[in-house]
């Protein structure tokens, strides 16, 4: 199967030496125009069809979101909110398709202690590598949008992997190529946010006028963006983030606290050679050795 | 994999050559109309078909005899005239001119023939007609539908449509539920003078209690699509409950209008 070769990866869990030489590329995003959604879940069905995943028949749970939350073969989701517009009177029925928002600075990435199983290519997508993953679930905690789900089955973290197998080969995703509304479309990054400036300024005429890009700073960006009518209140869209960031515990982990650990093992290093210097090795005394022979004989 | 083609050399959208459409490969029906009367087309650019002073080509299969004059054979083949019909002259059952019946089952007498149950036209057996209910008893307005994620009733044998609707449910309005206390996700059994289903209750503020003759009629939805077989779960027919009425000129059921009954259950049917 065609894919991203090492080359292409800019980043990699745990792994400081090994920087690849790979230039940063041209940018990739998928887009997602929340206003243009009908909620079909063409997306879902598609996505599961592609990457050949079996969700099994769940329950109605009072609601239209099936499965009821992302799983580990559920990488994408419908979440739908009922939202009635107290300015406008109207009720509004919110539906964006939840999943990996593939971020420029990816908490999951960062979080990770397996070498390699989270990478970064030069286009932004974030993918999980199974072989090297150790189910240890760091990466759950690392995500600021409470993406990834370890199966039960493998033991093995799994989230959307923008379709990495089919742009590798210049095909769209496969949730882009059959949604029959364009809700999702599919470009560099560049020609993404251009589009998105198109909808916004129709939904801007039509009076959603904080209409806006989803594009959060807090992660350096994302690589999977929405179109949102209320772009003031992302809470709306079924608690989307509004100032999503990596959570202090993980930066502080894998930031002050490596080097402060680094830094502790260091200076421990430092004394002990000191000492040796100043004080020289331990050596052993005739008085230790009498004690020694006392002892060995008293025993026999 | 033969007719993968996807060259559309006359930018038509036709693309004759990507697998087949049934029976002669014709893409557009009535195809004869994208041509003016002397049966050139309205638009050069996108030649579908045009006559040629003997016979009918072009890059569609003519859907018309492909020696029929123009001036003589008009493009809507299936019509005496030959013309698509905006305004109905003659055939309809209850014309000429198109009037608004209530359904059969309905929680409000007809407007305009108060006396009269239904359309006077409409196809109903005897024994059927014994076992429509009144608004007396079932208060509610049901309809039948289906849902985007499904095919009809096809797609309960398939996994993934399966998965993405599970379970039989219907709506509710927010102050039905409230009135009935139903809960969001909870068991409710829905009934007719012909039935009986057991499903999960979904409450939603995208139906709301309507006012009909100024009483105030709330609506319970029911989709279609489950059964007692499948990859879906199981679940009852929503046909159970509709009522056996053929409308008056096709005699297309009346399964989207009719009177229901619901309350709400402790646990569901041991079906699955």
């Amino acid at each position: 199967m065609a894919t991203f070769q090492p080359l292409d990866v800019v980043r990699k869990s745990a792994t400081v030496t090994a920087a690849p030489p790979a230039k940063r590329g041209v940018e990739v995003a998928k887009l997602i125009d929340v206003s243009k959604c009908i909620g079909c879940k063409a997306c879902q069905s598609a996505c599961l069809e592609w990457n050949n995943l079996k969700e099994p028949v769940g329950t109605n749970a009072g609601v239209y979101d099936n499965p009821h939350d992302l799983t580990p073969a559920t990488w994408t989701l419908m979440r739908f909110t009922e939202y009635e517009n107290p300015k406008s009177g109207n009720l509004e029925w919110l539906i964006r398709k939840d999943g990996c928002m593939h971020c420029e600075d990816p908490g999951c990435l960062k979080a990770c202690p397996a070498p390699g199983a989270i990478v970064q290519y030069a286009n932004g997508i974030v993918d999980f590598q199974k072989e090297h993953c150790i189910g240890c679930g760091y990466c759950e905690k690392g995500c600021p949008f409470n993406i990834p789900r370890i199966s039960q089955v493998d033991n093995k973290a799994y989230k959307c992997t923008l379709c990495s197998d089919r742009i590798a080969i210049g095909q769209q995703p496969a949730c882009a190529k059959v949604c029959p509304t364009h809700a999702i479309s599919f470009g560099t990054k560049a020609e993404m946010v251009a589009h998105a400036e198109k909808s916004i300024t129709v939904l801007k005429a039509r009076g959603y006028d904080k209409a806006g890009l989803y594009n959060p700073p807090g992660v350096n960006g994302t690589h999977v963006m929405y179109v949102l009518h209320h772009a003031d209140q992302p809470q709306l869209y079924a608690n989307l983030a509004q100032t999503p960031r990596i959570s202090p515990l993980v930066e502080a982990w894998k930031g002050v606290s490596k080097y402060a650990g680094m830094a502790v093992i260091g200076a421990t290093a430092l004394v002990g050679a000191l000492h040796y210097f100043l004080k020289g090795p331990n050596e052993v005394t005739d008085h230790d050795e009498a004690e020694a022979k006392r002892l060995a004989e008293t025993k026999k | 994999m033969a007719r993968r083609d996807t060259r559309d050399p006359d930018g038509t959208g036709s693309y004759q050559t990507w697998a087949f459409s049934w029976p002669a490969n014709r893409r557009i029906l009535y195809n004869r109309a994208s041509a003016d009367m002397k049966g050139q087309p309205w638009d050069p650019k996108r030649r579908l078909i045009s006559w040629d002073g003997t016979r009918w080509s072009g890059y569609d299969v003519p859907d018309i005899a492909p020696t029929a004059k123009p001036d003589v054979v008009m493009p809507f083949i299936m019509t005496e005239e030959g013309v698509g019909r905006l305004w109905v002259r003659g055939l309809m059952k209850d014309g000429p001119f198109p009037v608004h019946y209530e359904p059969f089952e309905s929680p409000i007498a007809n407007p305009i023939a108060p006396k009269v149950r239904g359309n006077p036209a409409a196809r109903v057996f005897k024994g059927d007609m014994e076992v429509f209910g009144t608004a007396k008893d079932f208060p509610y307005a049901a309809v039948t539908y289906r849902l985007t994620e499904h095919f009809h009733f096809w797609t309960k044998h398939v996994s993934v449509n399966a998965t993405l609707q599970p379970e039989l449910f219907v709506e509710i309005s927010e102050e039905l539920a409230k009135e009935k206390k139903i809960i969001k996700g909870g068991w409710v059994r829905v009934w007719s003078n012909r039935g009986s289903v057991k499903a999960k209750a979904v409450v939603t503020k995208r139906i709301k209690p309507i006012t009909c003759d100024g009483k105030v009629v709330h609506i319970v939805g029911i989709p279609i699509h489950w059964g007692f077989t499948g990859a879906a779960k199981k679940g009852f027919g929503a046909n159970i409950l509709t009522p056996f009425v053929g409308d008056a000129n096709i005699e297309t059921p009346e399964y989207k209008a009719f009177l229901v009954d619901i309350e709400p259950i402790a646990t569901g049917p041991a079906v699955s």
